[in-house]
């Protein structure tokens, strides 16, 4: 086996579309829109066996404080790419337990032998929820950090899916219908990063408030069979952005939907109108990502998805935990002055 | 959500066996001889949810060098129970996904509210392989470590289980077939114990040189139905034995499957009568644990087993986490 930087964005494209784990997120004119606004090198990694592309893997590379950081995907802050990483052929899943481990830690000894020759301080990989199977990296002396995301199947009668929402939820959605809520597709992404900043305000600086909106615009105008921005009207009135990307039979509930309307449950009645819309488009799943954040988890399992673990590994070479410790007992020690002072308040 | 300590035999068990995560390690007498056999001190814990018991766990709490342990199972060492923790009822099965979510995160909350109150160090929770959303207990300071399963499922013809089976897998199972090989249950827990012992002589210390005999041929006596010791014979010669234990509709490859060399693969063949005999007594998975050990990876998924995840739940205090680390320099000091 051997790990080779892989130039041809054809190449790769036609590897990403027929590989069960690639998404929208890995083809080529994404990673490099991210790489653009994100200002990190793109290493776009291949590993061979003989002539044989057997996986691909894209990297960004992150410098800071003097340390080499390998990232796939960015810090969600960044890019709002919620998962990246290994991207196995499309035999990988065809193949017996025993023999996809193997596979997958011997492309993964191939990674860390070129990421060693560049003198990486740090691996980060967020795996795509469909690889399960972390024993590989956890053999490789990789941390794993436990996530989840919530899935719906579309394959489901209609029926069947609104059967499963909670009570309220439904209740709600029929309260909605007697309001005029309609939704139109858009491409003005400052006015939707804007009402996202001016909604988000409380949480801190998020990604709408780091991010150019012009890095939303490229992706409108790369992908515009595969993601659409939409808003959401009472009336008038907008009460709801959202901005979703299908890509192969997957679709995603990508990013946006906040509660703009108090006294009508406007989200629910639109996110169903998105699960219909999906559905009659052909799409087999439909992803809400995100379940750390309790608040949201409470509005997302409404709907009855499936919880579906997903990973994210890392890897910490002795440098970065050296620099890692001393950045922490500096914080502590720099953090006790405001602690004494908050508890006198 | 009120935690109560259930003191009814007849009402946990019952609970036990409707409950989807309940296993037989579960059941009231199993949790009996495992406090008789650790010294530990044995609380079963329910958890309400109105009238309705919704959860219940049992938890082993122990004192060791001044610190409070809690554990649930007690350590493998000690009694080789690959996991215990929470089981759920079935009401709690039939909840919608909002629902369900926030009664499991009430439930994991109430629990360690009532936990807390020993003020342990150190508390230690293997959950079943169903149980998948460790969120509540991330939420509540502890950590949650991912482990892996292996479940051979026993629902289709036998034919198709066996077309399943590694190409390599079945040859060696065929060329065994050729010796006289004979697995006949037996009740000697003392000449497994052996056996086992002499199998893992070169792992060290092991569960069965640390545990008395005693404490499965209790459990054989106690749970007849559900716990089979095998032995293999080839001839008269004793090549392999291996404890199986079966519960509603799942069975496990508990302990043993240690066989000398004979010139041909006995423990394949072995496995395969116990999926055999698994199937035929209406079994429809058999757990073949050991998944996060990689040198039997490539052994155990010649079976075609589903990769099933499952988590280990730990919180440490500071003291705990001092003791271990000042534990560890001591030990390094002493070798030195």
């Amino acid at each position: 086996m051997k790990i080779e930087l892989i130039g041809d964005k054809s190449t790769w494209d036609a590897f990403i579309e027929r590989s069960p784990h690639g998404t929208i997120f890995h083809r080529w004119d994404f990673l490099k829109i991210v790489e653009k606004y994100v200002r990190y090198k793109l290493y776009p990694f291949g590993i061979f066996d003989g002539n044989e592309l057997l996986s691909v893997i894209p990297f960004y590379l992150s410098l800071r404080g003097g340390l080499k950081m390998m990232l796939s995907p960015p810090a969600i802050n960044m890019a709002n790419v919620p998962y990246l990483g290994f991207s196995m052929c499309p035999e990988f899943e065809r193949l017996k337990l025993s023999e996809r481990a193997d596979l997958m830690g011997r492309a993964l000894r191939e990674v860390d032998t070129g990421l060693r020759r560049m003198a990486t301080n740090y691996i980060c990989i967020g795996m795509n929820p469909g690889l399960k199977d972390v024993r590989p990296f956890v053999w490789d002396a990789y941390e794993t950090d436990q996530q989840y995301t919530y899935i719906l199947d579309l394959t489901r009668p209609l029926k069947e899916i609104w059967d499963g929402f909670d009570r309220d939820c439904k209740k709600n959605i029929n309260e909605c219908m007697k309001f005029p809520l309609t939704f139109n597709e858009s491409e003005d992404v400052g006015r939707f990063c804007e009402i996202l900043k001016k909604n988000l305000t409380r949480d801190g600086p998020t990604f709408y408030h780091r991010q150019d909106p012009a890095y939303l615009k490229e992706l409108l105008a790369a992908f515009p069979d595969n993601i659409k921005l939409y808003f959401f009207y009472n009336g008038d009135e907008v009460v709801g952005v959202k901005m979703n990307a299908g890509h192969k039979k997957h679709y995603i509930s990508w990013i946006g939907n906040v509660a703009m309307q108090k006294d009508l449950n406007v989200n629910e009645f639109f996110y169903w109108e998105m699960i219909k819309k999906a559905k009659s488009e052909g799409y087999r799943t439909f992803e809400n990502y995100g379940t750390i954040d309790k608040r949201l988890n409470n509005f997302k399992s409404k709907f009855n998805p499936t919880l579906e673990p997903c990973f994210y590994v890392v890897k910490k070479d002795g440098l970065y935990r050296t620099v890692e410790l001393s950045y922490n007992a500096v914080s502590r020690v720099a953090n006790v002055p405001k602690a004494i002072m908050g508890n006198k308040r | 959500m009120p935690v109560e300590l259930i003191d009814d035999p007849a009402r946990w068990d019952g609970f036990i066996d409707e409950s989807a995560d309940g296993t037989l390690f579960h059941k009231w007498e199993f949790l009996r001889i495992l406090e008789k056999y650790t010294g530990y001190q044995l609380f079963r814990y329910g958890v309400y949810r109105g009238e309705d018991l919704i959860s219940v766990i049992p938890v082993f709490y122990t004192k060791s060098i001044g610190l409070k342990l809690i554990y649930s199972p007690p350590p493998t060492s000690s009694v080789n129970i690959p996991y215990l923790g929470f089981a759920t009822s079935p009401l709690f099965g039939r909840l919608g996904g909002f629902e369900r979510e926030e009664c499991w995160s009430q439930i994991v909350k109430e629990f360690r509210d009532e936990v807390m109150k020993i003020s342990p160090n150190y508390m230690t929770i293997g959950l079943v392989p169903g149980i998948r959303d460790v969120r509540p207990f991330l939420r509540n300071d502890c950590d949650a470590d991912l482990m892996y399963t292996y479940i051979i499922d026993l629902k289709p013809p036998l034919i198709s289980i066996w077309e399943g089976i590694d190409r390599y897998c079945r040859k060696d199972i065929r060329a065994a077939a050729k010796y006289p090989l004979v697995m006949r249950r037996s009740y000697d827990a003392y000449k497994f114990v052996e056996l086992m012992r002499e199998g893992l002589k070169k792992l060290g210390g092991t569960f069965y040189d640390r545990q008395s005999p005693a404490y499965i041929e209790e459990i054989l006596r106690a749970f007849p139905d559900n716990v089979k010791l095998f032995f293999l014979y080839d001839g008269d010669a004793l090549i392999g034995a291996n404890l199986v234990c079966g519960f509603k509709k799942r069975c496990i490859g508990w302990m043993g499957n240690t066989t000398t060399d004979n010139g041909f693969n006995a423990n394949d063949y072995m496995l395969w009568e116990i999926i055999k005999a698994a199937k035929q007594e209406g079994y429809e998975s058999l757990e073949n644990a050991g998944a996060d050990e990689k040198r039997l990876n490539f052994a155990k998924t010649k079976f075609n087993p589903d990769l099933v995840p499952c988590f280990n739940i730990t919180k440490k205090d500071i003291i705990y986490k001092t003791a271990k680390y000042a534990n560890r320099k001591l030990e390094k000091l002493v070798r030195f």
